[in-house]
């Protein structure tokens, strides 16, 4: 089978290529594991949340420029271009966000923490300033009994910022039969509860009797909405004072919401999808990658005039290490391990920042990879598999994904 | 899910840092290279955690260089020895023979006091190890991995209803009902002393989700959910010790997962506003 480009990896990273490649007429297939870190994302999209001292950033543009040369977004062009770029195509997925690249804002997490971030999905809870909160009053309603939604954790850090804040819960029949499974009451499966029941009056009957006092805001978890938006926002429409969501601990819906539009949309785009499969060997001519072989489609080679390597860091099996390497398990690319002995990976203390979390393939400045010292001419990568930066301590992971995505498709289409 | 356990090393601990115990590069390299030589897989076998503690031997009189110290329990009737009648000294001992020490030393006080009785602690079965009375049951996983815990105590963890058999940590088996067993009954206070009761957080994933969920249900009102966050922190500082040392392999994918969750995720580490971590681990 011949593409135009064939990209490994269907994560964020991944799934932004194939989609802006098959915008620009190209014929492109793409070969993925399956999960993606979305799934562990709040609901939202970081570009750069705290510098390198670990401030707040406020103007991710403005900070972008400060970072160390080693940092991906030191190969992208024109960074403000690309991140207008990388909100278009979340549009084209049908996914709506709020943000600036200029202007971070800050979600909410989980367990109440306010995290900087760029791009927010539509009906999460967002804050412009934390100095100043916005609501004076405030529902936290949960789920009778749904433990990943720490509603004590949640109020008590927005009680520290002056919100008046009152805990609350709801539960309905279809929700109980579910908690009769001690292992059900995760995100994902109440979402695919309240949607297979069309129960979202129901609960918006709940909600409301509950928060008749009223209030500036009634915040609760986000398990609605694991195909599109459309029952997310009518639920909040129904509500009768403003009404959010807050992320909830993993699987975050709207993380998995992101990652199965963005897939709808390539597919719809043209794009191949190969689900389940991954990449095994690479084969070479020279300075070109002329085919893949994969796990699953024995005896046949994807063959294309570019690739692109998106499969992650070292939780995504992009990159493996073992008692004394740090390598790229697909094609074998070079990789940058620090020049770090093993026992220097990791520091004691695991809030400090980790080496290996910067440890990633080699890339020339058209992001292109390298094997054995030469540059292989049409091989890029892109996303959280390039080395040089600490997605946990900058708080860039989203950025750096899609925007170096966007900066291959520019090398590739040029 | 098969387990091994190797080790152990054996090396002096200044008393200066015995409370402070870390596993260095040179034990986890020996153990490797000897164990390989057993068992070769050892050499791509994803690897939990590492962890050192610390046993106090006892060096006999007349060798104060400690050549030829005891590994044995050792009792001191410091009558004999020093003149001083009325005190004893049990020590030398570990975890695995702590009844056997007291056996002894409860004996020898026996004897000093002139009461005519033997100690008891090899024939009274210890709380929740009793014979059970009751006919076998079906149990669930999570039950099954409680009786395993606690034994007959089991009886005591509250379960039957969704609120209680809710499971916070899936891969160890453990339920609200047991959590709140642990604080109501056991007098657990915080996440580290959860784990040595329950095993919460000990199983193939090291705390990912369920530290969080143990943290919340611990956590009795907003009024303490500082010192919860706090404790949280601490304790993914706790798990990380013992994965560091091995940090490679699909150990390294799980923390860096880990990492990702508390940090990028939640940020445990821009809420909590102190540190605190236990270093004692058995």
């Amino acid at each position: 089978m011949k593409f135009d480009v064939i990209i490994m990896g269907g994560g964020l990273s991944g799934l932004t290529a194939g989609i802006a490649l098959a915008q620009a007429g190209k014929n492109v297939a793409l070969v993925s594991a399956g999960q993606s870190t979305l799934h562990f994302g709040g609901g939202s999209l970081d570009l750069l949340g705290t510098d390198n001292k670990g401030n707040d950033v406020y103007n991710p543009i403005e900070a972008i420029t400060n970072l160390n040369p080693k940092h991906p977004y030191s190969k992208l062009e024109n960074v403000s271009r690309l991140a207008e770029v990388a909100k278009m195509v979340l549009e084209r997925a049908g996914i709506a966000t709020t943000g600036e690249a200029t202007s971070n804002h800050w979600r909410i997490s989980p367990i109440g923490g306010l995290m900087p971030t760029w791009l927010s999905l539509e009906g999460m809870a967002t804050i412009q300033d934390p100095d100043h909160m916005p609501w004076k009053r405030v529902a936290l309603v949960n789920i009778v009994n749904y433990l990943d939604f720490p509603t004590k954790f949640i109020a008590a850090a927005l009680r520290e910022r002056g919100v008046e804040v009152d805990v609350k819960a709801f539960t309905v029949p279809e929700l109980e039969q579910l908690r009769k499974s001690p292992t059900e009451m995760r995100s994902t499966n109440i979402a695919k509860v309240i949607e297979r029941n069309d129960i979202i009056i129901k609960i918006a009957d709940e909600v409301n009797k509950i928060t008749i006092e009223g209030y500036d805001m009634v915040l609760m978890p986000a398990v609605l909405g694991v195909t599109d938006s459309e029952k997310s926002n009518q639920l909040l429409k129904f509500i009768n004072a403003p009404a959010q969501y807050i992320a909830t601990l993993p699987p975050s819906v709207p993380g998995v919401r992101m990652q199965t539009l963005l897939r709808k949309c390539f597919t719809a785009l043209g794009g191949t999808f190969f689900t389940g499969d991954q990449v095994i060997n690479g084969i070479f001519d020279g300075d070109t990658l002329k085919a893949v072989t994969t796990a699953k489609l024995e005896g046949t080679t994807l063959e294309a005039d570019s690739f692109i390597l998106a499969t992650g860091s070292f939780m995504s099996r992009g990159l493996v290490s073992d008692y004394n390497h740090v390598y790229e398990p697909a094609l074998g690319v070079d990789v940058d391990d620090l020049g770090l002995d093993r026992k220097t990976w990791a520091k004691s203390d695991v809030t400090q920042a980790q080496p290996y979390m910067e440890m990633g393939v080699k890339t020339d400045d058209k992001l292109r990879c390298q094997r054995g010292g030469k540059t292989i001419t049409n091989l890029y990568a892109a996303g959280s598999i390039l080395s040089g930066h600490n997605s946990i301590k900058n708080l860039d992971a989203a950025g750096v994904d899609m925007l170096t995505a966007l900066q291959v498709v520019n090398n590739i289409t040029k | 899910m098969p387990c091994v356990l190797i080790g152990t090393t054996s090396d002096r601990v200044p008393i200066e840092t015995c409370d402070d115990m870390r596993v260095t590069p040179e034990e986890v390299e020996v153990l490797l290279a000897e164990g390989m030589k057993l068992a070769p897989s050892l050499g791509s076998t994803r690897i939990l955690r590492a962890y050192a503690g610390v046993r106090p031997l006892v060096a006999s009189d007349d060798d104060p260089s400690g050549r030829s110290i005891s590994r044995g329990i050792v009792t001191l009737d410091h009558e004999k020895r020093d003149g001083l009648a009325g005190l004893l000294t049990i020590t030398g001992g570990k975890m695995m023979t702590y009844r056997l020490m007291a056996e002894e030393v409860t004996n020898l006080a026996c004897e000093k006091l002139g009461v005519a009785k033997q100690c008891e602690t090899a024939t009274t079965p210890l709380p929740g190890s009793e014979t059970k009375t009751e006919a076998k049951k079906t149990y669930s996983f999570a039950q099954k991995a409680a009786e395993g815990r606690h034994g007959t105590l089991i009886s005591s963890i509250e379960r039957g209803d969704v609120s209680n058999d809710a499971l916070v940590c899936e891969c160890e088996g453990v339920s609200v009902g047991e959590v709140r067993y642990a604080v109501n009954t056991l007098h657990v206070h915080n996440l580290i002393n959860l784990r040595r009761r329950t095993r919460v957080g000990m199983g193939t994933c090291q705390g990912e989700l369920c530290a969080c969920r143990a943290a919340s249900v611990m956590c009795h009102d907003a009024e303490s959910a500082q010192k919860a966050i706090n404790d949280l922190n601490g304790f993914m500082n706790e798990r990380w010790k013992g994965m560091q040392p091995v940090a490679w392999g699909d150990n390294l994918a799980e923390a860096q997962l880990t990492a990702t969750i508390y940090q990028g995720m939640l940020g445990v580490n821009r809420i909590a506003n102190e540190k605190r971590i236990e270093y004692y681990e058995i």
